[in-house]
């Protein structure tokens, strides 16, 4: 009953939410510009730390440790290292490299006049085999390194050493700390729409006292503000949702021609600016709902 | 239709706004309550609609123990009362239509239906020409008038007029007693009228109750402001 009569009344309390917010026409358009700017600055956050997040781990999976076989050791002692490495805790992934294959990557790297300085090498080829080790994460990446070194005939290990570690930390830092003030920002959010919606329902208490008075249910008072909370909200992510279409997608393409592909990749706009535009949009209107439904019930308590 | 036994009530305060009151109103009874301001006159009617609650005694409205009716259930029992003030109460921004329909609206009550007991009532209060007028064009009459018809307008059985002449000129005064008789005759509404007003309580003689210093001093269907 209560919920059949709920639907029935919606349209009129959605019309009675909009009339509201046109009549209180400055008090509405401050709450609107508010949830805006802190919408606006949720969005760039989010951007920002799914960005971060992105590169670090492109950057994470990309750390190996590279391994240097004796030279000393034969074809059999060589590959021996394989399971060995297999073996160790911790690691994903082991690529071989014959030192033939070594050689073409040193010489594929020169420029033309050391190609053919190194070419000379092919005879008596001086490098050694080599592995390449992924491991599952990162931080333990100095760890296995140190076991790998007591390993036989392993000549040299190398993982990009403390510097690494600590880029690793940096950026899980930055990481955390987005999603902290990612979560703070929601709560300014949400305290500044209630508190605005509570400054437009102060200044109609008489209407819902009258509204008590003669007999609304609670829930007939209540339903039209919480509308009106969310139609602010919705109301007051348009802009960041525009701005954010456009703004992204050109940052995007800009910052992508500027750094090349690479290491640094950035998320790619699409889906991107809908998921995005979709938690905003529930964003500000969940956090209208919620802040107007406690503003409201101060005045019908008893 | 309204009864109070051993009724007290303390405000958070320490004030002792009302002390083991008992009284009984019948059905269909017109009755004043009159006293000095302070001595418990409002408690005792925010008592009746539920606006506070007895810290001590039982209050019963239409056989209903008021003390224990659950918080959300407020709203139905208030729909069995009808409340008028001294400041009409009316919404600024909806006609006199609007303002009376609001009762019925909050009620679910079907539009025709609407159309038809708002024009009813108008009629009774005699303002079926200012159907469209906004508060702010009537005179203070008038808005008591449509005040009135919004608390009468789905047939309350208790009709409670708190100083309904406070803000009045006397003739208009007489006016606003004379229909609030009127609909105590025709609806057989029960009719509590706190007043100030000497004059009216003297010339429309009822029975007085008098409240002073939270206790009920006399309490006489002979009427009259001195007894």
């Amino acid at each position: 009953m209560m919920i059949v009569r709920g639907i029935k009344n919606f349209p009129k309390h959605c019309k009675t939410a909009l009339v509201s917010i046109w009549r209180n026409g400055v008090m509405s358009f401050s709450s609107i510009f508010a949830v805006t700017i802190t919408l606006l600055l949720i969005a760039v956050v989010m951007t920002i730390a799914l960005n971060v997040n992105k590169i670090t781990v492109n950057i994470e999976n990309s750390l190996t440790i590279y391994v240097k076989v004796d030279r000393a050791a034969t074809a059999e002692q060589s590959k021996a290292i394989e399971p060995q490495l297999k073996a160790l805790k911790g690691v994903k992934d082991v690529k071989f490299s014959s030192k033939d294959q070594e050689l073409n990557k040193l010489i594929a790297s020169q420029d033309k006049n050391n190609k053919k300085l190194f070419e000379n090498y092919r005879n008596d080829n001086p490098l050694g085999d080599a592995y390449t080790v992924e491991v599952k994460d990162v931080k333990t990446l100095d760890k296995v390194a140190k076991k790998i070194e007591n390993i036989q005939y392993v000549n040299e290990v190398t993982y990009g050493g403390s510097s690494t570690n600590k880029l690793v930390k940096i950026l899980e830092n930055i990481r955390n700390g987005g999603a902290i003030f990612v979560v703070a920002l929601v709560i300014v959010v949400l305290f500044m729409i209630a508190n605005t919606i509570k400054m437009a329902i102060t200044a109609r208490s008489t209407e819902i006292a009258i509204m008590r008075m003669v007999g609304a249910s609670n829930w007939y008072i209540r339903i039209p503000f919480m509308l009106e909370g969310a139609f602010i909200g919705l109301f007051g992510a348009i802009i960041p949702i525009v701005a954010l279409r456009y703004g992204y997608t050109f940052a995007y393409e800009q910052l992508t021609q500027m750094m090349g592909a690479g290491l640094v990749a950035f998320v790619s706009p699409f889906p991107f600016v809908y998921q995005l535009s979709g938690i905003l949009l529930l964003l500000g209107a969940g956090v209208g709902l919620i802040g107007a439904f406690f503003s409201v019930r101060k005045f019908l308590k008893l | 239709m309204i009864k109070l036994e051993n009724v007290t009530k303390v405000y958070k305060t320490g004030v002792r706004a009302l002390n083991d009151v008992s009284l009984d109103i019948a059905p269909g009874e017109f009755v004043y309550v009159i006293g000095p301001t302070g001595a418990g006159k409002s408690t005792f009617i925010k008592l009746l609609y539920r606006e506070e609650v007895a810290t001590s005694g039982k209050v019963f409205v239409d056989g209903q123990d008021v003390k224990k009716i659950k918080n959300w259930k407020v709203p139905y029992f208030r729909r069995k009362i009808g409340v008028v003030f001294q400041n009409y109460r009316l919404l600024p921004k909806k006609t006199v239509f609007e303002n009376i329909a609001f009762a019925l609206e909050v009620t679910d009550t079907p539009k025709v239906e609407i159309r038809k007991k708002v024009r009813r009532v108008l009629e009774l209060v005699g303002l079926e020409d200012k159907a469209n007028a906004f508060p702010h064009e009537l005179s203070g009459g008038q808005q008591q008038r449509v005040a009135i018809a919004r608390a009468i307008v789905n047939n309350p059985k208790v009709l409670i007029a708190d100083e309904p002449t406070g803000n009045l000129d006397p003739d208009t005064s007489k006016e606003i007693i004379e229909l609030l008789e009127k609909i105590n005759e025709v609806n057989k509404t029960t009719v509590l009228v706190v007043t100030h007003d000497r004059d009216i309580v003297q010339k429309y003689k009822k029975r007085t109750i008098r409240i002073e210093d939270g206790c009920i001093k006399t309490d006489t269907s002979l009427g009259g402001y001195n007894i």
